[in-house]
């Protein structure tokens, strides 16, 4: 099918799947790391092991909570005057990469909250009576223990985003989105588009559902015992 | 050392209030083995809780090495607990780390370069009779094992103080005499103080001085083990083994 | 604390190879076929005059902002009256720089061959939207089936319908579903675009089932799809020169052939 393709559209694919592939990253580079540590703490203060800032915690709960519960379209929309008066620009990679990034964040959030909540409680005891500073239980214990539960939350997030990333065209992000439903499907001369955008569109998802559920095996001491 | 007076704690759930604890008085030597012993229930958690900083109780003294708690602040807690080793009934051990992992983990905790703490590791593991298994992953090791794993883990910094909730009372009998035995290896050879919580008796007679019967939240008897026969327990045979 | 740093990099490199374009461009909003293909086409042309052009695709509902605030240059999306409106809300200064052409609007009918045939009492499927069911309106009107109060013409609502003789019933349907309920009812009477007439495989249908096509005239043609710009950007010269070649006799026979179903060029 990809033979059937003239040069032009052979290009515009191209042009589209990096622009989807870099939003990707971007947005991904974004919102890992601050997504954990909002799950971190949100999954810490419920454990009891984190007390303080009890009204921090509540709110960042129910920031998460807003942005995951309206439509990533309008949110797309919502953001286009804020993207303007600090960016400059409402149109293209800057506002989409802004509206990736937020509901990035709100859902890695959320999925490492679960995965820290499921942790064995004792591994907090034994921390405690380790002496190990909050730094160290996050790097000795809690990254060790929970890597695989974390890098699968990971591994949802990233396929979480691709699906996001395929409307961002409506803003001028561009993307296989734009390929596939703008011109694949309104555009009187671009089924064989539509297919193909869908079909990379499936074949990036199934790739980072491999690699993910792989590292996350291969991780689990637990499960493998060696 | 370690002395304990008129310790109060109780947890408040609803309406309700329940006494963890009632006036508990006791004092333990250097280098001695210490066991308490009671029904689930009785408080014995609480108390090793209490023991090892980790809870506070609502009134009396607690004196660590000679040193009363109540006055210290975090910073002087945590230094007085590097001083201690605990030992769980789930052995605890990390799934993701191997064993020689898992055993240097304390000192790595503390600064210690990967050269020495891996070569305290397998000093410990000798010790314990488990060097063979340094490269292992917790999760193909036997209850036995595990416990032996952790017990090297809790050697490992020296500690002055181990505090034992229940090592032996997951795993079969057999098995619980060998971890016994390494306890009193251990206590042989590096004469630490030891803090023995149980419910099985024979554990307890097999390994301390004295013993502490928690009954209904209060001291029912305290006395060396020599008189641990006649405390007198009313205490159900079937699942126990009190007499 | 090396990994963060290389993160930190691509981070920037993304951002930055994104964000590169030339602010000598030509910035043109297109959404859908054939936009993207017309400029296209023009592209090189204009390059030999020294104006590069970049087409900024997004959807065509959030097009008008970017033009307003100086974002863009121009766009190619919507006839005067999605411009007025826009116009109203915003308070913006938006006007019609080029009509480029007129989508055909027709009356289909798969049943029934002439608009005498058409019985008492048939359903029509029209669209509902504010533009386009005074559109179908005027369509009926002049192909005489029904008759409008007098003086009404693009703001016309059902309510304007003076004398409908063959007592038509109107279903109003939006405009992406006004074919499937057309066929769902037996294919009878329905006013569509070409544009949005699909059959029932949702394949684009051809013209054998048009009664009746809408009729040019300075009415009809007010619903020109046009190029738009700001008042202050008309004088422009490279805006000028870019509807030049818009014009061009070039564009005009593109979109005969390959458009000659669904439009006509509107210069």
């Amino acid at each position: 099918m990809i033979v059937l393709l003239n040069a032009a559209t052979q290009s515009q694919l191209i042009k589209a799947a990096g622009e989807t592939l870099n939003l990707l990253l971007m947005s991904a580079l974004i919102s890992l790391p601050i997504g954990t540590l909002i799950g971190m703490v949100l999954a810490l203060y419920e454990k009891k092991v984190f007390k303080q800032s009890r009204w921090i915690v509540r709110l960042l709960s129910i920031v998460v909570s807003i942005i995951r519960s309206i439509p990533f379209v309008l949110l797309m929309v919502i953001i286009i005057p804020f993207s303007f008066n600090i960016f400059g620009t409402s149109i293209g990679f800057i506002p989409s990469l802004i509206a990736l990034s937020f509901i990035g964040i709100a859902t890695v959030a959320r999925l490492v909250e679960q995965a820290i909540i499921d942790i064995n409680p004792t591994l907090y005891d034994l921390a405690h009576s380790m002496g190990a500073s909050k730094f160290q239980l996050f790097k000795d214990f809690i990254f060790i223990e929970a890597r695989s539960s974390l890098i699968l939350a990971f591994t949802s997030a990233l396929v979480s985003l691709l699906a996001y990333s395929s409307v961002v065209y409506i803003i001028g992000g561009g993307g296989l989105g734009y390929t596939a439903i703008q011109i694949g499907y309104y555009s009187p001369v671009g089924q064989t588009l539509m297919w193909v955008s869908t079909l990379i569109m499936i074949v990036i998802v199934q790739l980072v559902q491999l690699i993910g559920n792989v590292l996350a095996n291969y991780l689990n001491k637990k499960k493998r015992g060696f | 050392m370690i002395k304990l007076e008129h310790i109060t704690k109780s947890f408040n759930d609803k309406n309700n209030s329940v006494h963890a604890l009632s006036d508990i008085s006791l004092t333990i030597e250097s280098g001695k083995i210490f066991g308490i012993v009671g029904k689930s229930g009785v408080g014995k958690s609480t108390l090793l809780k209490i023991l090892s900083l980790s809870m506070r109780p609502d009134s009396g003294q607690y004196f660590l090495f000679n040193k009363d708690v109540t006055l210290l602040n975090s910073k002087e807690k945590k230094a007085l607990l590097q001083e201690t080793s605990f030992i769980y009934q789930n052995f605890s051990l990390l799934y993701n780390l191997n064993v020689l992992d898992n055993v240097a983990l304390p000192l790595k905790l503390r600064g210690v370069d990967k050269v020495t703490r891996h070569q305290k590791a397998r000093q410990m593991l000798e010790f314990v009779g488990l060097i063979h298994k340094s490269l292992n992953y917790p999760m193909t090791l036997s209850g036995g094992e595990a416990q032996r794993i952790s017990i090297a883990r809790a050697l490992i910094t020296n500690p002055k103080l181990f505090f034992l909730d229940e090592p032996t009372s997951a795993l079969d009998e057999e098995t619980s005499y060998e971890i016994l035995k390494l306890i009193k290896r251990l206590h042989e050879t590096f004469k630490p103080t030891i803090i023995f919580v149980s419910h099985q008796i024979q554990s307890i007679k097999y390994l301390c001085d004295r013993v502490m019967l928690l009954e209904d939240n209060k001291v029912k008897r305290i006395g060396p083990i020599q008189k641990l026969d006649t405390l007198n327990t009313g205490y159900d045979a079937v699942w126990g083994e009190y007499l | 604390m090396k990994k963060i740093f290389l993160l930190i990099n691509v981070l920037l490199l993304g951002l930055l190879s994104a964000c590169a374009s030339d602010d000598d461009t030509l910035k043109i909003g297109v959404n859908f076929y054939p936009m993207p293909e017309i400029v296209d086409l023009i592209k090189d042309d204009l390059l030999t005059q020294g104006i590069k052009i970049e087409q900024v695709q997004m959807d065509y509902n959030v097009l008008n902002t970017p033009l307003y605030n100086g974002e863009i240059d121009g766009n190619m999306i919507q006839h005067q009256y999605f411009m007025e409106f826009f116009n109203q809300a915003n308070d913006s200064n938006l006007v019609i720089a080029q009509p480029i052409y007129h989508s055909k609007f027709a009356l289909y009918s798969s049943v029934y061959d002439s608009l005498e045939d058409i019985p008492n009492g048939t359903t029509i499927y029209v669209p509902e939207d504010v533009v386009n069911l005074p559109r179908a309106l005027i369509l009926l009107d002049a192909l005489e089936l029904i008759s409008l109060s007098a003086g009404v013409d693009v703001f016309a609502t059902l309510d304007d319908i003076e004398s409908n003789p063959r007592n038509l019933v109107f279903e109003p349907r939006s405009l992406g579903t006004t074919s499937s309920a057309y066929h769902s009812d037996g294919s009878k009477l329905a006013i569509m675009y070409p544009t949005y007439a699909r059959d029932t495989n949702n394949q684009l249908m051809d013209d054998s089932q048009v009664l009746a096509y809408e009729e040019l005239n300075d009415l009809t043609r007010t619903y020109a799809i046009s190029f738009v710009t700001r008042a202050n950007n008309l004088n422009d010269p490279r805006i000028q020169t870019f509807i030049e070649y818009l014009t061009s006799q070039k564009v005009r026979t593109w979109i005969e052939e390959n458009y000659g179903w669904a439009a006509t060029p509107a210069f």
